[in-house]
């Protein structure tokens, strides 16, 4: 991992009286994907957008190569973080090209047309993301996982230094799953880029990832190696069910399993 | 009485009011109410007027309705009120507010007299038809007769002159003017006018300050709610119309031109005086 | 299919032939009304003082320019709604500015005031924005504007609005009710050319505001988190289109009183054919809303032959049925 890019210094977040993070604290650093796991409801997305500016802590604070990240302003927020929400949709017909367009926002004046460059941008990432082709068709004629890997081509065109996605694989079967989490991690390798990926697929998170970072409740319970985080206490714990923890084809990467069905 | 045409523009063409029924005979009607300011002062004036007991908020002529119970607008009666009063006559004119408290009012065993106000002939049949109610015929053929031969006098006055085209308004913004088949369409007729907008169907149509133009009236009668200020500044810039060129843009006052009630030659002396003046 | 993505030229392109469009029928409604009169006559050297002067001149320019003005002002305030609310059937009179608008021009029509008289438009455009302050202010929670709190806050808006109207129209005679009323059906009688100028300097202004937040409005389309990592300052957007858009309207009711269905049925039409992309939405609604004005209001004057309908039971007419139909295409899931 190359130097750290983005720090988290004890985050505190609550809605309507409920402390939905808890006192957490994380680096990322540029060339490594962080995956963030964790039950439903431990504070994962809002964790996220904790981290890419888009929600204000009220305690705590998130740094940016040193900086704090919310003195900058929002178009320079834009072009250093790109973040790809949680189950993203469009409202209006706008077509696949030009919601991969949107990212390219940060960067044009104006009333924000596209120039020849932008244009191509967007069409190498459809093209590195299997979507060719599909460019002139409405966003709300597509499958769920077509409409995520459009959202993410829209990130990779931000030309972001730091990529938060939460939950990019929900929606995708295996072969995309695996496709979508080989592009962040060329991005991250090729680019140096920063990318923290919400992931609810531990095993998934565990091949994936450079490093793991367990969420329960609102606070930190556990990062590090995959290894180090996948314990059966641990996920036990934090999941609140019994779970076996076994070596991924005779590596040190754990897999994560319910128990046998007749144990 | 009801300005009826203004309201009614619109909604006439819904409301399919009912025709008036003839009256029942019965014993003398001793306790009236009157729900519309137009038939108040024809019982009034047919010297019944001790035996109302409660009129219309809008019923304000002659001075002694101001002692009179209001029970109601004259669109909105309020039912409660005038069977309070037990009254053992009602007379009301239609309009599509007050149809269901009618009604109500006759599902109460009430008589119920209705008569209409749209044109003269309705004032005529009006005054007939309540002077029978009442049982005071020959008070009723002698009001009528007063009425038409003062109306006479108004179309003698004028007989001499030349017609003036009229035309009559009654709203500003949108520009409403009297039609054909009005009650205040005849009185122009009646005054020494031609009414230009006779033939612009319905009763109080919404026309273009265009047709106002082409039809060139030599006098605008203004009987519409605001101000004078307002009329003339509405027709200022049409030139070529002989009224606004030779500053005859007369304000004419409301409140009797819209009553068909037995003042209607009243009416019709102050729309002549304004047409013809001198 | 359209394109698949806006480019500076087919914005351009677009605007032209729709503005080509407004021109040609600006030109044919000046020549057409319930009485004969020639256009060519009126405007040809030496006409002024005749009849055909005065009529073309005199009362179908103005009365048409208005008509344009007015439709331009409730079509883009309509796609700027439309725009902020993310949704395809929002009217603008839904937001509550319209009630404030007509609550005021009723209760100065009950004092006496001439419906002619320019303290009529003036004091319903401070109800207007009377209106749109408080609903700002009461949607407002939290540090955040959402399109819910404002549809709900409108709404409210509208439900008090319309019960002081009937209180107005409750305590004055009979004839100034029925004035009311039909001051409020939408009149568009009109000689003044400053008053058109004025709206109409004033809806080209509100629409360079929206279409200046028309980027960040699209990128708000795929949501507020969505928007905010793209750089989009969502609560000052949302904040500035509605403000601009509620103007837009506040005066439009307030020069001519409520006329439906041309802030809804406009922009719903043209995105169907154009996309939803506001950069090219805002300015065609522009052009077309005005285009769409005029000949309602060309049939209006002319359908009854010498009288006519008040411009807006032409647009519920004619928008009505066809909002039904765009809802039952919307709520089976159809096409957009």
């Amino acid at each position: 991992m190359s130097r750290v890019r983005l720090v988290a210094e004890r985050l505190r977040f609550a809605y309507e009286g409920h402390r939905v993070v808890d006192d957490i604290g994380l680096e990322v650093g540029g060339g490594e994907l962080v995956g963030i796991i964790g039950p439903n409801g431990a504070g994962k997305s809002t964790l996220v957008r904790l981290l890419a500016g888009v929600a204000v802590p009220q305690e705590g604070r998130v740094l940016l190569d040193g900086e704090p990240l919310l003195a900058r302003s929002r178009r320079d927020i834009a072009r250093a973080i790109a973040l790809l929400p949680q189950d993203p949709r469009v409202e209006f017909p706008f077509t696949v090209l030009e919601v991969v367009l949107m990212g390219r926002a940060p960067y044009l004046g104006g009333l924000g047309f596209a120039a020849g460059d932008d244009v191509a941008m967007a069409r190498a990432a459809l093209v590195r993301l299997g979507l060719e082709g599909m460019e002139a068709r409405g966003l709300d004629t597509l499958s769920g996982g077509e409409r995520q890997r459009v959202f993410l081509a829209r990130a990779l065109v931000q030309d972001p230094q730091v990529l938060l996605l939460d939950e990019p694989t929900t929606h995708l079967d295996l072969r995309h799953q695996s496709a979508i989490l080989d592009v962040v991690r060329e991005r991250v390798r090729r680019r140096g880029v920063a990318a923290v990926a919400v992931l609810h697929d531990l095993n998934l998170a565990a091949v994936a990832c450079d490093r793991l970072v367990l969420l329960a409740g609102g606070r930190l319970v556990a990062a590090g190696a995959a290894a180090h985080v996948l314990t059966t206490e641990r996920i036990t714990d934090a999941f609140g069910t019994e779970v076996r923890v076994g070596r991924h084809d005779g590596s040190d990467v754990p897999t994560v399993l319910p128990p046998p069905r007749d144990a | 009485m009801t300005p009826s045409g203004a309201a009614l523009v619109v909604l006439a063409l819904l409301a399919g009011c009912d025709g008036a029924a003839p009256p029942p005979r019965a014993a003398g009607a001793a306790r009236v109410v009157v729900l519309a300011p137009s038939a108040t002062e024809t019982v009034f004036a047919l010297g019944a007027g001790d035996r109302v007991v409660g009129v219309c908020a809008q019923c304000d002529y002659p001075e002694a309705t101001a002692k009179l119970p209001k029970l109601g607008g004259y669109l909105t009666p309020s039912v409660e009120s005038v069977v309070g009063v037990r009254p053992d006559l009602v007379i009301v004119v239609p309009s599509p507010g007050n149809r269901e408290a009618v009604r109500a009012i006759e599902r109460t065993g009430v008589r119920v007299l209705v008569v209409q106000d749209r044109t003269l002939d309705d004032l005529f049949t009006s005054i007939v038809a309540i002077s029978e109610a009442l049982e005071v015929s020959d008070a009723g053929r002698r009001l009528a007769a007063d009425v038409r031969s003062r109306l006479d006098a108004v179309r003698a006055r004028v007989a001499s002159q030349l017609r003036a085209r009229v035309l009559l308004v009654v709203g500003h913004s949108p520009l409403i003017v009297a039609g054909g088949g009005t009650l205040q369409g005849e009185l122009v007729e009646i005054a020494g006018g031609t009414n230009v907008a006779a033939d612009v169907g319905n009763a109080f149509p919404q026309v273009s300050l265009e047709l106002v133009v082409a039809r060139a009236p030599d006098v605008i009668l203004d009987a519409a709610m605001g101000t004078e200020e307002g009329g003339r500044a509405l027709f200022a810039q049409l030139t070529t119309v002989p009224a606004v060129a030779n500053g005859r843009i007369v304000s004419v006052g409301s409140d009797v031109l819209f009553r068909a009630g037995p003042r209607v030659p009243e009416a019709a002396a102050a729309l002549a005086a304004a047409i013809h003046p001198g | 299919m359209r394109a698949a993505y806006l480019t500076r030229r087919r914005v351009i392109v677009v605007t032209a032939a729709l503005l080509v469009l407004l021109l040609a029928s600006l030109l044919a409604a000046a020549g057409i009304g319930p009485v004969p009169a020639s256009l060519w006559r009126a405007l040809a050297p030496g006409a002024a003082g005749t009849t055909d002067y005065m009529i073309v001149v005199q009362t179908r320019i103005p009365r048409v320019l208005l008509a344009g003005v007015v439709g331009a002002a409730l079509a883009t305030a309509g796609a700027g709604f439309q725009g902020l609310l993310a949704n395809p059937l929002a009217d603008p009179h839904v937001l509550g500015i319209s009630g404030g608008a007509a609550v005021f021009g009723a209760a100065v029509l009950v004092m006496g005031v001439d419906p002619v008289s320019p303290i009529v438009p003036l004091v319903a455009f401070l109800g207007a924005l009377g209106a749109m302050t408080v609903v700002v202010l009461v949607a407002r929670t939290g540090g955040r504007t959402t399109p819910h709190a404002l549809l709900l806050v409108g709404v409210v808006m509208n439900a008090i609005a319309a019960a002081l109207i009937m209180l107005v129209n409750a305590v004055a005679s009979y004839r100034q009710a029925q004035g009311v009323l039909f001051w409020m059906m939408g009149a568009l009688t009109t000689q003044d050319y400053s008053l058109v100028a004025l709206v109409g300097g004033y809806a080209i202004v509100g629409a360079v505001v929206l279409l200046h937040h028309a980027a960040a409005l699209n990128l708000l389309a795929a949501g507020e988190e969505s928007a905010a990592s793209l750089g989009v300052d969502v609560e000052r957007v949302r904040r500035a289109v509605f403000i601009a858009a509620a103007l837009l309207v506040g005066a439009a009711v307030s020069v001519s009183g409520m006329i439906s269905f041309v802030g809804l049925i406009v922009p719903h039409v043209l995105r169907l054919a154009l996309g939803p992309d506001l950069r090219l939405l805002v300015p065609a609604s522009f052009l077309f809303g005005a285009t769409f004005l005029v000949w309602a209001d060309t049939v209006a004057r002319t359908v009854l032959g010498p009288a006519e309908l008040p411009v807006g039971v032409i647009t519920a007419l004619l928008g009505g049925p066809f909002f039904l139909f765009l809802l039952r295409r919307s709520l089976r899931g159809g096409p957009r």
